[in-house]
């Protein structure tokens, strides 16, 4: 058996996925007519896209309307004042396309890219089959896409296409074909001339044409004839030309109108990510990471990867994920397009260590991070490194990232000695009444106090040949309070380093 | 003094309609040094606030935070340190300290650390969180309204995790237990390994359910 996915309207459904609440209006899809002219010399010019458009298909509520195919906007507008145009778009049928296989690519390894909106999968493999639950959960799953698709499963290719152009929404058709004989005669493919004769002959439906001698036919009515008699007759059948669908997962969109907002641009991300969710389910893999691409309507653009700490393809964690890194973000000039692709791989399962304190939730840490980042600012969490050199407090932060795996920890800790400094970033600035070049009283914005004990000085410099070298005396004192501070002196200027707690 | 039948009947009345709170704390994380764990009866509480008060400046409280993160470090548990004034210096920990699990949290005033604790006691993910307002100016905390400490509490009930607030005088109005310490130091102190300084370290706690508390909360 072969089962057949068509989706009438391809084009305007597919433009239509991201805008489901249009469905009900009356929109006409245009496309730029092609024509060919001939040159003054006489030579032939190659097509070009003509500023005239065409409609190229119209919403059920248009066509109720009075708007159809090849109609200009200005005929089609005068039919339906309410009428919605919309250009037909490459890349979302694009996308529609991949969609469609990937569907397909669910029920059988086998399977034909047959034509705009139809695919085509040999279901000879199949092992006990319910037809009607295949053809059913196909509808539904094309449903989730916001796709309205039509099924017919045939024992040939192009049987299995012409039941699912009849189907509403699936159809089978076993080895019993009288279901197809009380169909009419305009079902099967023949051009206006065939049709026209067969009617004059009183062949109506397509059982009567059955029962007209194939080689007859051939005779009065050539090649067209014998191969919908074939058709029919289910004599038919060929080859597939197999494809596979392509393992990408994208989903792109133009605004009409600039976004400045960021909440259109959110509805319009998880929009995308429940669609990619779901095809990401569908093929049995987990996102890794996602790369989110905005185009400006000055021209610019804005891209950026988002690894994903825990692959998964649960949409709103990855929402989170984006919602949370766009928080804060500005741009210079509305926001035109959007793009949003899933770097899908094998779902990774991961084997804890049994005393290790592993991350419960690693993407919620690495969103939280995030969270963390917007409210601080860059370089304020993470962990902190030893800079090169010798500089005092030459600390920085190194940012946690998602890829980096977890060592074992140490199981020994270094002794440490005495109590921790804890420093004034920057440096409190100081006076210090000094006697036999001892400091004996200290004042700062913070605290004031005569000193009772100190040790020092110790001379500290280094990177001499740096204009920020540094070259400095520091004490040890304790003051009158019991506080333990750490005082130095550079360039002539009395600093409180920190207090030791 | 056996508490009036009216409270235990309000205690009854509250956990039936709140049954989810207040937890009872699950079990506790060493402190790292026995001395400490014994005297807050093992460590410090999951799914509460302790909060540690320098009595005196350079009362030693970073012989209980080196100890804690060393502790945490050996264990592989994640810890995070929100600094409210950036004064933190990792260096002391040494070179060989294990900062694979150590999330710094620089933070320029206390109010943002307070929304940084909120953050990750929401998230879930980190055992122990500490908050350092040692070095913070005075008026700073006072602005602290005492129903953040409140949902901080209900916060840490929730995730299990343990809150540790460094403080310079009694600040967290929600914390279970406060551990005070009295110091001061010496110049000595600055050269003596923590080995020698922890049994000499002068401390109280004050907060731990007395048996009148347990019989309650077991009644």
């Amino acid at each position: 058996m072969f089962a057949v996915i068509f989706i009438p309207d391809f084009a305007l459904q597919t433009l239509l996925r991201h805008e489901p609440a249009l469905h009900a209006s009356p929109l006409a899809l245009l496309e730029d007519e092609p024509r060919s002219g001939s040159g003054r010399d006489g030579t032939e010019c190659r097509p070009y896209p003509s500023a005239k458009m065409r409609v190229l298909q119209a919403s059920a509520a248009a066509q109720t309307a009075g708007v159809f195919r090849g109609m200009t906007p200005s005929q089609a507008q005068a039919r339906c004042a309410a009428v919605i145009f919309r250009k037909r778009s490459p890349e979302q049928e694009r996308i529609g396309a991949e969609v469609l296989l990937q569907t397909a690519q669910s029920v059988s390894p086998e399977i034909e890219a047959t034509g705009e909106g139809i695919v085509t999968a040999d279901l000879r493999a199949v092992r006990q089959p319910d037809w009607p639950a295949l053809a059913g959960a196909l509808v539904e799953n094309l449903a989730a896409f916001h796709l309205r698709a039509q099924v017919g499963i045939a024992e040939s290719p192009d049987l299995a296409l012409l039941v699912a152009q009849l189907a509403a929404p699936w159809r089978v058709i076993g080895r019993d074909l009288t279901p197809l004989h009380a169909l009419p005669a305009k079902v099967l493919p023949f051009s206006a001339q065939a049709l026209a004769i067969l009617q004059k002959w009183g062949v109506r439906t397509v059982g009567e044409f059955l029962a007209l001698p194939k080689d007859q036919l051939a005779t009065r009515l050539g090649i067209e004839a014998v191969r919908c008699w074939e058709l029919a007759a289910n004599r038919r059948t060929r080859l597939l030309r197999l494809v596979r669908a392509e393992e990408v997962f994208a989903e792109t969109m133009e605004f009409e109108h600039g976004i400045e907002t960021l909440e259109p641009l959110l509805f319009v991300l998880r929009r995308f990510l429940d669609q990619l969710a779901l095809r990401l389910a569908a093929a049995h893999r987990v996102a890794h990471a996602l790369h989110f691409r905005l185009g400006f309507a000055d021209g610019g653009g804005h891209a950026r990867t988002f690894a994903i700490p825990s692959p998964t393809r649960d949409a709103a964690t990855l929402f989170r994920l984006l919602h949370t890194s766009l928080e804060n973000f500005t741009a210079a000039a509305p926001i035109v397009a959007l793009g949003l692709r899933v770097e899908a791989g094998r779902a990774v399962a991961d084997q804890f260590e049994l005393f290790d304190h592993a991350l419960r939730d690693p993407n919620r840490f690495f969103e939280t991070l995030g969270k963390l980042t917007a409210l601080l600012g860059e370089g304020r969490v993470g962990r902190p490194v030893r800079a090169p050199g010798f500089r005092p407090d030459a600390l920085a932060v190194q940012p946690i990232s998602p890829q980096e795996k977890s060592a074992p920890p140490l199981l020994t800790a270094a002794p440490r000695i005495g109590l921790a400094l804890c420093r004034y970033r920057p440096p409190l600035a100081a006076t210090v009444e000094v006697r036999s070049r001892q400091p004996v009283h200290v004042r700062t914005a913070e605290f004031t106090g005569a000193v009772t004990d100190v040790r020092g000085f110790w001379h500290s410099s280094g990177e001499w040949w740096r204009e920020d070298m540094w070259d400095r005396l520091e004490w040890d004192v304790q003051l009158d309070s019991g506080a333990l501070c750490r005082l130095f002196r550079e360039r002539g200027a009395w600093f409180v380093e920190g207090v030791y707690d | 003094m056996r508490a009036s039948p009216k409270i235990i009947e309000l205690q009854k009345l509250l956990a039936e309609k709140y049954p989810q709170l207040p937890k009872a704390a699950a079990s506790a994380v060493s402190t790292g040094a026995e001395r400490w764990d014994a005297a807050l009866r093992g460590g410090l509480r999951k799914g509460a606030v302790t909060e540690v008060i320098a009595a005196q400046p350079s009362a030693g409280t970073a012989l209980l935070l080196g100890a804690l993160f060393a502790e945490s470090a050996a264990a592989g548990r994640w810890v995070a340190l929100i600094d409210a004034r950036d004064a933190f210096d990792a260096e002391w920990l040494g070179e060989e300290h294990d900062f694979s699990r150590f999330l710094w949290v620089r933070c320029p005033d206390a109010a943002l650390a307070v929304k940084a604790a909120d953050l990750l006691l929401r998230d879930g993910n980190i055992g122990v969180v500490v908050l350092d307002l040692r070095l913070n100016p005075r008026a700073q905390l006072r602005k602290i309204q005492p129903q953040v400490w409140y949902r901080l509490q209900r916060l840490v009930e929730e995730s299990a995790a343990v809150l540790l607030v460094a403080t310079p005088f009694r600040v967290v109005s929600s914390a279970r237990l406060q551990l005070i310490l009295h110091g001061p130091w010496t110049l000595d102190a600055l050269e003596t390994p923590q080995s020698a300084l922890l049994p000499a370290a002068e401390f109280s706690v004050e907060g731990l359910p007395t048996a009148e508390h347990c019989e309650l909360k077991a009644g």
